[in-house]
């Protein structure tokens, strides 16, 4: 037989855990994913343009382009980076089993807000391809390997975004 | 409603969220991994045979985004579980409350009183 002050609090414990929800990531952003999926499509346009490779001559052509992505991309990351993380996931992103991965001591938001990383990442690679594509233009391989930068992480902070969506 | 039923709808709301996180978390790990790995492998290409072969700077650079990518995918996984987390508890939550409140409300607590869903978000 189960003494009632045991029911009681059991009872109470129930009422309490479910009177609340919990939020351990930002909130969706709409225009953050719409903004993205334009971007992406104008980046892989360039890159299907240059896949053949392009000579440091052609660069002038390419140059507002460049500058585009990389103005938008940027954006979107500010735009990332401003948003509020929730109280709990902050605190709970400080806890030593996660401490490790997500490296809290330099940026506490690392693995509750991760767009702002793969996007910089993002970033990182246009802006090597414009100088590469400048200084000595670009080969065929080497336009493969700045999409093999780009692709994981636009795929990281779209696939992010849209679970957000909950 | 009795415990059973709560307890039935608790299973089944948490069932649905781990099932569908549990999904969406493999896929990005296999896509992630197959990005991941063709990068080293053209990286590798490149370097013994491409245009990187006599370039260590961009090299260097391809191998470090390399790094970099991998680092970032590795905090994902841990942002899109915490995310099936959130989602796994609320709707417990959400199961329990709903139990809870058609007990109270059959008991004669005004259902005006009780919200429809939990009303603390922490």
């Amino acid at each position: 037989m189960v003494p009632a002050i045991l029911k009681r609090t059991v009872l109470l414990w129930m009422f309490v855990l479910a009177a609340c929800t919990v939020q351990l990531a930002p909130a969706y952003d709409p225009a953050l994913v719409q903004g993205l999926d334009q971007t992406n499509t104008q980046a892989l346009t360039l890159f299907a343009e240059l896949e053949t490779g392009s000579p440091a001559t052609d660069f002038p052509t390419y140059a507002p382009r460049y500058a585009a992505l990389i103005g938008q991309f940027d954006s979107l990351r500010q735009q990332a980076m401003a948003r509020q993380v929730p109280p709990l996931a902050k605190r709970l992103s400080s806890l030593k089993i996660v401490e490790r991965i997500c490296k809290t001591d330099t940026d506490p938001t690392a693995c509750v807000n991760t767009s702002p990383a793969s996007l910089a990442q993002v970033l990182s690679n246009l802006r090597k391809m414009r100088d590469t594509h400048k200084a000595m233009g670009l080969q065929p391989d080497i336009v493969a390997l700045f999409r093999g930068g780009y692709d994981p992480a636009i795929a990281q902070a779209l696939t992010v975004e849209n679970a957000l969506k909950r | 409603m009795d415990s059973q039923d709560i307890l039935g709808n608790m299973v089944a709301a948490l069932q649905g969220e781990l099932g569908q996180g549990y999904s969406a978390i493999s896929n990005f790990v296999q896509n992630q991994g197959n990005l991941l790995a063709r990068q080293a492998e053209n990286i590798a290409t490149s370097r013994a045979s491409g245009s990187l072969k006599d370039d260590d700077e961009l090299f260097e650079f391809f191998l470090q985004g390399l790094q970099q990518n991998a680092e970032n995918a590795a905090r994902s996984v841990v942002m899109l579980s915490a995310l099936t987390i959130e989602q796994a508890w609320n709707a417990i939550a959400g199961a329990l409350w709903g139990g809870v409140r058609s007990i109270l409300t059959g008991a004669g607590v005004p259902a005006n009183l009780l919200p429809v869903t939990p009303p603390l978000n922490l």
